[in-house]
């Protein structure tokens, strides 16, 4: 996999850079939205990491011309912590992610997964990972061909897990995906309903589908 | 300094136009008068030359030429009168009439004539030359003094007027424009004064409620307006300055007591999670004081929108549910289908609002509660409560709950950073909600009403 990062802040960069190096992915910097925007325009990458605030050209504006030039790799926007409508205008402006800075590098990553991962299998209606089979169109989950009975909101849990089958989801990346919630809730409103998720998914078999990945988050495994 | 100061500014400009259009207008109309009255006059003169003429003729036509010389001669006798008449016959011999013989001339002209009965200076006499049936000459005619003396008076009272108004126009254009000055001059010290630190000056309203006084009150909104703003600047740097220093401390603490023993990796590994998760701590904090202060700044209101109030707080009902199921309480919705529908509100604000407010009875309540989240329609208003069957809170606290970073005595030993109620105090005051707290009971209800135009910013 190759991404590219544009972001000024040398720092940031190097933590990025080393992160995601070490999770075996490859990685190119540019330094200013000038030289990020001639990047993005020639290379291939099956993901772009851009930082709102650049010298040269800000992240917004590139971005915007990016879409424009009919460049369709994912983005991921790096905004500032105070930023409340930072991630509307992002995502307006046709990116497809956002992460609040400061992050962790375990966030990063899963969520450059999950883009790269989105992009390649958006259009799949079925999905199937282990012995568990979720399908959209008739909305229904079978477990080893068993019907599983869900609530609306454990179903939409359940396709994002399966979506990035494999790979960890955050707890933030789960908040904001499947119930729209962009802020961190005092009580353990994920862990709760990953649990019943869990409890509905593994009844009258001792399976484990969803493994919590201490301090990172949760991931649907392939082969339990 | 003064005179040229009266010249250099606004009000003075105007006021010498206003002069100006006014001295015009009076010059117009004095001309006017001048006109119509002369004309007046000449019409009365012309009158009076036909009656007298008439007079001669008649005499003439019924007596002959011997009447005709006895009516001009009474009239010229008569006294206190401006007539001036001629009677000349063929051969040019003045027959009677105060006038000197002269050529004959017919119809009507005006010439310069010696006084009646040769004294009294000039006159311009105006009159009508004409023949009677013998060819004798008769010219009847009237002292034009009148008109000339009307005419003077006119123009002369017109000039006092126009210098009257033009000494009252000045003076009132002075006095008005030293008004403004001085209300300007109030202006312009008040915002000097905010702009060197003095941050409660405001600027005197008069109470006459005219423009002046309009932009003055607009003025100060604006200035109380940056006084708040200062205000919650100050208090969120004081608040990120107090609140942060524990928590940065601590870490500093352990990261320091970790360098100083031999320790073993695992000793590393505890060491470094705790320090992981100061700074996590740490950010919380860092976060929630920012976006309360951006709450609290109103840049918000521009993502206002119709919110479906009751399907928000099912959501939200929905999403809590297993969380309280998980500390062996229940929560109970009890929404009112039509309740609230199309408040006009920020939709990811009530979110968070909702959400801390039922987090903070879940985490307050204790096991076994029940938790209950109503929403009806009163009237117009719509109101959301969220109850709880937990210990409340002493009515002494309710109003400091909402400070932030205030926490109850009892609840310091459980996780939290007291941000989340004030959190809910800024998201209410944007969108105009108001927020009651009341004992349910046992336990604590949180009341919040929503009027008819919801946060809708009048």
């Amino acid at each position: 996999m190759k991404v590219l990062l544009i972001e000024d802040d040398t720092e940031t960069a190097a933590y990025v850079v080393e992160g995601l190096g070490a999770q075996g992915i490859d990685i190119e910097h540019a330094a200013d939205g000038i030289s990020g925007y001639a990047k993005a325009i020639a290379g291939t990458y099956q993901a772009i990491i851009l930082d709102r605030l650049l010298p040269g050209r800000d992240g917004l504006s590139v971005l915007k011309a990016l879409r424009g030039a009919g460049v369709r790799t994912p983005v991921l926007c790096l905004t500032a912590m105070d930023g409340l409508d930072d991630r509307v205008e992002g995502l307006d402006a046709g990116g497809d992610d956002y992460l609040t800075k400061p992050f962790f590098v375990v966030e990063l990553v899963a969520r450059v997964r999950a883009l790269v991962r989105r992009a390649a299998a958006e259009a799949r209606m079925q999905l199937r990972a282990a012995d568990v089979e979720l399908d959209l169109i008739e909305r229904r989950v079978t477990r080893a061909g068993r019907a599983v009975a869900l609530l609306p909101q454990e179903f939409k849990l359940l396709e994002y897990l399966l979506r990035n089958a494999g790979s960890v989801v955050t707890r933030s990346m789960l908040l904001e995906h499947v119930w729209d919630i962009h802020f961190d809730p005092k009580t353990s409103v994920v862990e709760s309903h990953v649990s019943r998720l869990r409890a509905k998914l593994s009844r009258g078999a001792d399976i484990e589908y969803i493994r919590t990945v201490r301090g990172s988050g949760y991931m649907f495994v392939v082969r339990p | 300094m003064f005179v040229l100061r009266r010249f250099n500014n606004e009000s003075a400009r105007l006021s010498a136009l206003l002069i100006g259009l006014f001295a015009a207008s009076a010059l117009l109309l004095g001309n006017l008068v001048y006109l119509i009255a002369g004309q007046a006059i000449r019409a009365e003169l012309h009158d009076f030359i036909s009656a007298d003429a008439g007079a001669v003729s008649s005499g003439y036509r019924g007596e002959g030429l011997s009447e005709a010389v006895e009516v001009v001669q009474q009239l010229t006798a008569a006294p206190g009168v401006s007539g001036r008449y001629l009677l000349q016959s063929r051969d040019g011999h003045k027959l009677a009439g105060d006038l000197d013989a002269m050529p004959a001339r017919s119809g009507m002209f005006e010439f310069r004539a010696d006084g009646r009965g040769g004294g009294r200076g000039v006159h311009d006499v105006l009159g009508q030359g004409g023949f009677l049936p013998d060819g004798t000459y008769l010219f009847v005619g009237q002292n034009t003094d009148r008109l000339a003396g009307t005419r003077a008076r006119i123009l002369r009272s017109f000039g006092w007027i126009i210098g009257a108004t033009l000494i009252l126009a000045i003076a009132g254009g002075a006095l008005l424009s030293a008004s403004f000055l001085r209300r300007i001059d109030a202006m312009t010290r008040t915002c000097r004064a905010v702009v060197g630190g003095q941050f409660g000056e405001r600027i005197p309203i008069a109470g006459s409620r005219g423009q002046l006084d309009r932009l003055s009150g607009t003025i100060n909104e604006m200035l109380d307006r940056i006084a708040t703003l200062l205000e919650s600047l100050r208090q969120v740097s004081s608040d990120i300055a107090h609140d942060l220093r524990t928590p940065l401390t601590r870490l500093r603490q352990r990261l320091e007591s970790a360098r100083g023993k031999d320790a073993g990796a695992a000793d590393y590994e505890r060491v470094m999670e705790g320090a992981l998760a100061d700074c996590d701590a740490i950010l919380t904090v860092f976060s929630a004081l920012l976006r309360i202060s951006q709450i609290e700044s109103g840049s918000r209101l521009a993502n206002f929108a119709p919110v479906d109030l009751s399907g928000l707080l099912g959501q939200v009902a929905e999403l809590f549910a297993p969380v309280a199921e998980d500390g062996q309480q229940r929560l109970v919705s009890e929404l009112d289908q039509a309740g609230g529908s199309g408040v006009h509100a920020d939709r990811t604000l009530l979110l968070q609002m909702f959400s801390n407010l039922v987090e903070n009875a879940i985490r307050h309540a204790g096991r076994g509660a029940i938790i209950r989240i109503r929403c009806r329609q009163h009237g117009a208003d719509a109101v959301v409560q969220i109850v709880d069957s937990g210990p409340g809170i002493p009515p002494s606290e309710r109003d400091k709950v909402f400070n932030r970073l205030y926490r109850l005595e009892r609840s310091r030993n459980t996780p939290g950073n007291g941000l989340g109620l004030a959190l809910v105090a800024a998201i209410a005051k944007l969108h105009r909600f108001t927020i009651t707290l009341s004992d349910a009971r046992p336990g604590l209800c949180v009341s919040i009403q929503i009027g008819a135009a919801g946060g809708l910013p009048t």
